[in-house]
């Protein structure tokens, strides 16, 4: 019984300490740490590196290969690729002559920091100018992770729908660019490219928008441009 | 989704707080999760109940502060608080600045257990 009031609380309960510990920590701590040791690591050997979100199919894997097309013999691309399943990407970037490190991710929708600084330890950095990582095809959970990436680069395909940006404000707000992209597929689609175009900027005043299509050498070269001026080394 | 990984890298958080504090085990814990933080309070109070199953945490309370993020219209001065976060103005359908806070992902608090 309680010696104070008499009531019947037991001792083992009134001798309960509690101890409350104010953190005031990112839940993401543990991976913005592994990011920000990335990060040091790709800036030691002089490689920026872009990070491209989209959904599946969005044209991530297309983009990389006419960039190292259009950059052959100028500029040193590797790229880490994630999926869920298959080698597929990897050798897609092999194919043309680029090194890749494939991560299958098996069920998880993202990559993380750690999944990424593996990757980092299967290319020659000190060989290259430019790592791309191609994030896994996933509109919302790519956003959350920060991987070492010194950009992130968006994708939105035609084919999408013009109002994506509205549904998925996180990985749009994420972007420092958004590439609209198959818009060579336009007269098809009822794609609303100001619309779309407004949706991003009211999200993300920052975020510089490029449209991008097959057979369009210009906004190929406004990419290969805006890639060309990363270049630190 | 990812918030089953996000739980767990809370759970290895609260090994090392209570390793830190030689703690018997966790209590309570609060969480700050914004409206544009990507994570979903109900999916992540599920992954919890699925990773507290047993271990240092097992019965602990998860509480989840989802903030209100207030919006001022810069064209015409209307003020809304919402849970959820939406583009435009309903007074006058001006497009809206996104607020502070509303990206929060944070681990604000726990209640340790001593020995
Ligand atoms: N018409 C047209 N098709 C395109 C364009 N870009 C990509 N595609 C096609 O879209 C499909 C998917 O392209 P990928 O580059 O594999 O897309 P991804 O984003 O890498 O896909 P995941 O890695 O699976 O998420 C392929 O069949 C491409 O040929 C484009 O600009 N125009
Ligand atoms: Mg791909
Ligand atoms: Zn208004």
């Amino acid at each position: 019984m309680c010696d104070t009031c008499g009531c019947a609380i037991t001792d083992d309960v009134l001798e309960e300490k509690i101890l409350t510990v104010e953190l005031l920590e990112d839940l993401m701590l543990e991976n913005n740490r592994q990011a920000e040791s990335n990060r040091q690591h790709l800036d030691k050997e002089g490689v920026f590196c872009i990070n491209l979100m989209s959904s599946p199919g969005s044209g991530k894997t297309t983009l990389l290969e006419r960039t190292i097309d259009a950059l052959s013999g100028k500029v040193k691309i590797g790229v880490i690729e994630g999926d869920l399943e298959t080698e597929n990407d990897a050798q897609r970037i092999r194919a043309k002559g680029a090194p890749a490190f494939q991560i299958t991710t098996g069920t998880a929708c993202h990559l993380d920091a750690k999944m990424v600084h593996r990757g980092l330890h299967h290319l020659p950095l000190n060989e290259l100018d430019l790592v791309f990582i191609e994030n896994i095809g996933n509109l919302v959970c790519p956003a959350a992770y920060a991987l070492g990436e010194h950009i992130n680069v968006t994708l939105l395909a035609v084919t999408e729908g013009d109002d994506k940006a509205m549904k998925y404000p996180v990985i749009f707000r994420a972007a420092d660019m958004v590439i609209i992209t198959k818009t060579d597929l336009l007269p098809y689609c009822d794609f609303d490219v100001q619309k779309a175009e407004k949706s991003i900027k009211l999200l993300n005043p920052k975020a510089q928008v490029l449209m991008l299509g097959k057979g369009d050498e210009k906004g190929l070269d406004e990419w290969i441009d805006f890639c060309a001026k990363k270049i630190v080394k | 989704m990812h918030e089953l990984s996000l739980i767990q890298g809370l759970m290895n958080r609260l090994e090392e707080v209570v390793k830190e504090n030689k703690a018997k085990r966790v209590k309570s814990i609060w969480l700050k999760v914004g409206p544009l933080s990507g994570a979903e309070p109900q999916l992540l109070k599920e992954a919890f109940n699925f990773f507290s199953k047993d271990g240092i945490a097992a019965g602990a309370e998860l509480h989840i502060d989802s903030p209100l993020v207030t919006l001022k219209c810069d064209k015409c001065g209307a003020e809304a608080q919402r849970e959820y976060f939406t583009l435009s103005c309903t007074e006058c359908g001006a497009g809206l600045p996104i607020s502070d806070g509303s990206e929060a992902l944070m681990l604000e608090q726990l209640e340790l257990e001593m020995e």
